[in-house]
């Protein structure tokens, strides 16, 4: 076979080979421990898990952010004017420093992009999970909160007293109102909204084509499954489970206050209560099961 | 105009001789451009199509100036570089050729074969130069050779080249032919893209390319041509495109090298066709240096002798069937050795009178190497030829020594370094053996300090306190006479010569003064009948003392106190020697003998007081006279009370059954018939109050009516009875000592007894009165099923009585898991530690209330885990009232063996392929295998071996069944992020899992 000098390439045949395969214990997603200053692993799969020892990162964090991937975390050491990335990987875990200035860290929903929120200052990274590069500097109200921003990084919203803002560099502008949480879809501009006791979808952040998807009650927080199927919401003890765009949505109680939720892998979700508890919640196939992982010390709950 | 056809004319005519590698084709000299200046022939077709850098040529344009065109005539006469134009020009020799001088030929043109190929050639043969000169003419031929055997389009080009004498035209700044911009050769497409044009080394360069030139175009050839034709350029078109001959890229001479150092230097070549295969050649003016030529171009060896050494390379490759070669001499030089020092020139530091070995090292050619000392040194230490300096220093200071190093390699430049030896004095410190010797509280003492290390002499200085009594002389003297016997610790400071100071520490211990006996022996006369009193004193040691008698004995009547008071009435007259023996607080003792004399003291009858008697016990004791002649012979003078005597030898003897104080009278005869009366009282206690049940009392049954009754024996009746706090609860106890009630606690329960007799007398005993329990019931697991699906949240048990008990009852509930995976490796047959009760264990303590049956709440067991098993529940260690029944039940349920399950499948893409990864369970803790599906391809994962490997591991013991399989694929085509859909299925030995679809993990 001939190489030219203008470098003309036959096209090959196309093969894939696989070139390892391994097996190691899984892992369901992840905790901050504030004790320890380290994350532990939820060890197992939903119905079978329990949570793991403190992982060995090789720096101590006072605060940190896990992506819904359960992939990366972000999180910031005692003292850490910058944030600290941490790449998760099953068992094991490495902490590495970046130049991200330190802040709150809000994630996009395919954990591609974050907010990164500090006073009146946010910025909004992209490329998460290789080069994580700036795309923009906001300065925002600081009475701006739940800050959500889109897997592209270019959809930004925050909620004043109950008011839904798109946030840029030309300044806030006002969307919805009655609004308790929101979160967009993965890969979209499509944003869920809990707004006046509904699930509500704006297709594109368009006010005019708003959708109601369900009735909800007293729910006040929202959390989409990490592949972005299903979303989970909290009122009280209650939890719903539904499809993210729609349709019927199943109650499961929680037996307790809920805390917090946050994602796992799949279709699962974390959901810690008031009293230190900690389930995992399945919404794959089948009815929506709770299972019981352990019993947080306080200031472990995230 | 004659003059000008004539040429034509005898061009056509005369087939041409050979002039160097000038092909003789009659047909190229077909057509003829007339005698001009700049000129150029109309528009010619080439016979063949040529495929020019993807252009389709096949009319050309030749031009007077030494090439031809493809896009339109050229009429510049002064050469430019080819490798920046926008021409499509071949230019076997492009400078200003003028004809019009009758001495030049005419440039020809026309089509022939060359080798059976169509061919297309243009001969510039004996032209001149601008101005229409021709003292000098070059000779020189374009050929374009049809290679359509090759591919379409494909074709040769020659450049052959018999005699090149000028350079230049005037216009182009050249003097009579040379000088100037001088030629240039070589082809480019126009577009001045990188490999679309080629210039020859040498172009635009004065004097390079006439025939005695350094690139003289006559006598060079295509660098890499198979044959030896010196003056023929070859070029090949193929598919579109001008290869690259082969060139040597590496220049020569190489790197120097160093001698003694192993040497690698790579050479590089480019053009023609890799792989090249290179060698040293065998050439006999330049032999071998002694180095290896390896095929891929590594040139490797190790010279020791230093000089120059050419040597000639050689590269080659494979070129459409033919090897192609260039080979140059070139040269290599090696270095004579430097040689250096690696060693630091601060050496380690040495101590005075302390070992020292340092090593130095030198590099630089090969060894081995000899070291000397050149100027300097350390008293104490010497240096030998292999580089050591060792010894043991006699001075402090900072000691420089210039060291130099040789090596027998020729040429090699040795080294000089000067190094540096601190040398420190020794520790300043105390060389006297702690702790000092003993004193003695009282004693004079004298002990001497030394030191040693520093620079003497020494002073000595306290620090803090020294041992009372004593004192430190500068010179190190401690002496003094120490008053406190004690362990002394003490701290001094050291100081040497130049000031510098040290602290130590020691000690010495003061010891007691010896014990003795101070009193003075004989003691006073001591009369019989009489009392008597003395203290015995003692000196040294460390009071208070205790006294005691070791040997002898005292006179009788008198006793000796462990204080050291001697009383008593001594009874009989004459001399009693004794030992005696004191003893300090520290356990020293010391002993003297002593005696004591006793003179006869009056008449009389020594019997008051009488000791105490108890009502109904024997009673004993001795009566003395003294002052009379023995024997005597005792008596009653009154009636004795009932039950007590008295015999002649003086036994006063009896029982007396009634407590009271009674008059004891009594006569004394001596053996000259004297008597003396004298009457005492005895005083008789009466019997200590008791209680005569036995211990413990009689049993009773919980719940079922009790009645007892205690009695008691001694001191004054009547007798009343109480109890204090520890009453065994349901019992009453009855002034009269009846115990009575209904028992409603069970156990050895203990009881306090007082009893107080008509004098108020009391004693208290403590006893226990054994309650025991009623029949306990069956009992059995509830809550239980037979079987548990894995992973997820386990029943409630509890455990159940058969009939309710009267007491609570407590027990244990206790999860076994007997593991039951078909696995023979026990690393792998391992249960599920998550398999327990929702407090994290497998032991859960439970109550069951009285009068209930059922334990309450029910044990949540928080997970069935997700490893087949047998598991058990029982209800162990079951008690009441903390008494143990010795009862145990128990319930199984079994935990299957099943097809794997999955909980997630997702892929991760990357770059070049993706990562799937595939999570769940298997119940018998193995996997045989996985089957990914992408589109229309099934990947098959063989997982037996890895999952025995994984399922062994405790990382793996410690999550039960689950696992996560992560295969990674590699893609050589497909955008691995845009793989779409996928299903996945993994199998166990029972079976296989439904099938998942895969979706891009997020």
């Amino acid at each position: 076979m001939k190489t030219l000098l203008f470098g003309l390439a036959i096209p090959l045949l196309a093969v894939a080979q696989i070139a390892s395969v391994d097996l190691t214990a899984p892992t369901a997603g992840y905790r901050f421990d504030a004790e320890s200053q380290s994350l532990r692993s939820i060890e197992g799969v939903p119905g079978a898990a329990s949570l793991g020892e403190a992982m060995a990162l090789g720096v101590a964090l006072e605060s940190v952010w896990i992506a819904p991937s359960q992939r990366l975390a972000f999180g910031v050491a005692p003292g850490g004017t910058t944030l600290v990335r941490v790449g998760l990987d099953g068992a094991t875990a490495s902490g590495e420093a970046t130049e991200i200035p330190a802040g709150e860290v809000f994630y996009s929903p395919g954990s591609q992009a974050m907010a990164v929120r500090a006073g009146s200052r946010l910025e909004i990274w992209t490329g998460l999970a290789s080069s994580p590069q700036r795309l923009a500097s906001l300065e925002i109200d600081e009475g701006v909160a739940g800050v959500a921003v889109s897997d592209d990084g270019h959809a930004v919203t925050g909620l004043r007293d109950g008011v839904l803002l798109r946030l840029s560099e030309s300044g806030p502008v006002e969307l919805a109102t009655g609004v308790r949480a929101a979160a967009f879809l993965n890969d979209t501009h499509d944003l869920l909204l809990v707004q006046d006791g509904a699930l509500v979808l704006l297709p594109k952040l368009d006010g005019d084509r708003r959708e109601e998807l369900a009735a909800l009650g007293e729910a006040s927080q929202l959390r989409l499954s990490a592949d972005g199927s299903k979303v989970l919401l909290a009122a009280g003890s209650k939890l719903l489970v539904m499809p993210a765009r729609g349709g019927e949505a199943v109650a499961v109680e929680a037996g307790g206050a809920v805390h917090s939720l946050a994602t796992a892998n799949g279709v699962a979700f974390q959901v810690a209560l008031t009293d230190g508890r900690l389930y995992l919640l399945d919404a794959g196939e089948g009815p929506p099961t709770l299972s019981l992982v352990d019993s947080l010390r306080e200031g472990g709950v995230q | 105009m004659m003059r000008r056809m004539m040429p034509l004319v005898l061009g056509a005519l005369l087939v041409m001789p050979c002039f160097g590698q000038i092909r003789n084709n009659a047909g190229f000299n077909t057509n003829s451009i007339p005698a001009n200046d700049d000129g150029s022939a109309p528009a010619t077709t080439l016979g063949f199509t040529i495929n020019f850098f993807g252009r389709q040529r096949n009319v050309v344009f030749v031009n007077n100036n030494g090439n031809v065109t493809f896009d339109s005539a050229l009429a510049t006469f002064t050469p430019f570089g080819l490798n920046n134009v926008s021409r499509e020009i071949i230019a076997p020799f492009f400078a200003d050729v003028d004809t019009r001088n009758p001495a030049s030929r005419l440039v020809t043109y026309g089509n022939d074969t060359v080798n059976g190929r169509p061919a297309f050639g243009v001969n510039w043969v004996d032209v001149g130069y601008y101005n229409a000169k021709a003292d000098k003419t070059n000779s020189f031929q374009l050929v374009l050779i049809h290679r359509e055997d090759t591919g379409p389009g494909n074709f040769d080009i020659e450049f052959n080249y018999s005699r090149i004498t000028w350079e230049t035209g005037d216009a182009s700044s050249g003097t009579n032919g040379l000088g100037g911009v001088s030629a240039s050769a070589g082809w480019s497409n126009g577009s001045g893209l990188a490999g679309t044009s080629y210039q020859l080394p040498g172009s635009l360069i004065p004097g390079s390319f006439l025939d005695f030139g350094p690139y003289s175009l006559s006598r060079g050839r295509t660098p890499g041509a198979s044959s030896g034709q010196s003056g023929r350029w070859v070029f090949r078109g193929r598919e579109g495109a001008i290869l690259e001959a082969l060139t040597m890229l590496t220049g020569c001479p190489i790197p120097n090298a160093a001698s003694g150092q192993p040497y690698n230097f790579r050479f590089s070549a480019s053009g023609s066709r890799p792989p090249y295969r290179w060698a040293l050649v065998a050439d006999p003016e330049f032999p071998n240096p002694g180095l290896a030529m390896s095929s891929a171009g590594v040139l490797s060896g190790t010279l020791n002798t230093p000089g120059e050494y050419p040597f000639t390379v050689r590269v080659e490759a494979t070129d459409e069937g033919e090897v192609v070669s260039v080979t140059r001499r070139c040269q290599i030089t090696v270095d004579p050795p430097v040689i250096s020092f690696r060693t630091n020139a601060q050496l380690p530091p040495a101590a005075v009178n302390t070992r020292y070995e340092a090593r130095l090292a030198a590099q630089g050619g090969a060894g081995p190497f000899r070291y000397a000392t050149v100027s300097g040194g350390v008293p104490g230490l010497q240096l030998n030829a292999d580089g050591v300096l060792a010894g043991s220093p006699t001075e402090p200071g900072s000691w420089p020594v210039l060291i130099a190093a040789r090596s027998d390699v020729q040429g090699a430049v040795p080294a000089r370094k000067q190094f540096l030896v601190n040398v420190q004095p020794a520790d300043l410190q105390l060389r006297s053996s702690c702790p000092l010797p003993n004193a003695t509280g009282g004693v004079p003492y004298t002990a001497r300090l030394e030191a040693r290390g520093g620079f003497g002499p020494y002073r000595f200085k306290p620090v803090g306190q020294l041992p009372p009594g004593l004192v430190l002389q500068p010179n190190g003297v401690l002496e003094g006479q120490p008053t406190t016997p004690n362990w002394w610790p003490f701290e001094m400071e050291i100081e040497d010569m130049h000031g510098k100071t040290a602290r130590a520490g020691c000690g010495l211990v003061v010891l007691y003064p010896e014990i003795r006996v101070s009193s003075a022996c004989p003691l006073p006369e001591a009369t019989s009948g009489a009392a008597y009193s003395q203290t015995l004193s003692a000196a040294g040691g460390a009071g208070p003392y205790t006294w005691s008698v070791v040997g002898g004995s005292l006179p009788m009547g008198l006793r000796l106190s462990s204080t050291g008071a001697l009383t008593g009435t001594p009874l009989t007259p004459g001399n009693a020697s004794f030992r005696l023996k004191v003893t300090d607080s520290r356990g020293q003792t010391a002993a003297a003998g002593c005696n004591v004399a006793v003179r006869q003291g009056s008449y009389a009858l020594g019997s008051c007081p009488l000791p105490d008697a108890v009502a109904g016990e024997p009673y004993a004791h001795r009566i003395f006279a003294t002052g009379g002649a023995e024997p005597y012979r005792f008596a009653e003078a009154q009636p004795l009370p009932g039950g007590l005597r008295i015999s002649a030898d003086g036994s006063l003897s009896g029982t007396l059954a009634t407590a009271g104080t009674f008059p004891v009278a009594l006569r004394v005869t001596d053996a000259a018939g004297r008597v003396t009366t004298r009457s005492c009282d005895l005083k008789v206690q009466p019997q200590a109050l008791r209680l005569t049940n036995a211990c413990p009392l009689p049993s009773g049954d919980l719940g079922v009516a009790y009645s007892t009754k205690l009695t008691a024996a001694g001191g004054v009746e009547p007798y009343t009875f109480s109890s204090g706090a520890l009453l065994p609860p349901g019992l009453r106890l009855g002034t009269d000592g009846t115990l009575a009630g209904t028992p409603s606690a069970a156990g050895y329960l203990g009881l306090l007894i007082t009893v107080a007799d008509r004098g108020n007398q009391r004693t208290t005993q403590l006893c226990e009165l054994p309650v025991e329990l009623p029949a306990f019931p069956d009992l059995k697991v509830t809550g239980l099923p037979a079987s548990l699906a894995p992973a997820t949240a386990g029943p409630r048990v509890s455990a159940e009585l058969a009939a309710p008990y009267q007491l609570p009852v407590e027990a244990d509930l206790v999860i076994e898991v007997e593991p039951e995976t078909g696995q023979p490796s026990p690393e792998v047959n391992r249960a599920d530690p998550r398999l327990r009760f929702s407090t994290g264990q497998r032991v859960l303590p439970v109550t069951i209330a009285a009068g209930q049956r059922v334990a309450s709440p029910a044990a949540q067991i928080v997970n069935t885990g997700t490893v087949a098993s047998k598991v058990t529940v029982k209800v162990t260690n079951v008690r009441a009232a903390g008494i143990p029944f010795g009862k145990e039940a128990s319930a199984v349920a079994r935990v299957p063996r099943l097809a794997p399950v999955l909980t997630n499948v997702c892929y991760i893409p990357g770059t070049g392929g993706f990562d799937v990864e595939v999570t769940g369970y298997s119940t018998t803790r193995e996997l045989v295998s996985a089957d990914l599906t992408f589109g229309q391809n099934t990947y098959f994962v063989r997982l037996t071996d890895a999952s025995q490997e994984f399922f062994s591991t405790e990382d793996a013991a410690r999550n039960g069944g689950t696992f996560r399989v992560r295969a990674n694929y590699r893609l050589s085509q497909a955008n691995p992020q845009t793989l779409g859909q996928g299903t996945a299925v993994v199998r166990n030995t029972v079976g296989a899992a439904a099938s998942r679809p895969i979706a891009r993990c997020q």
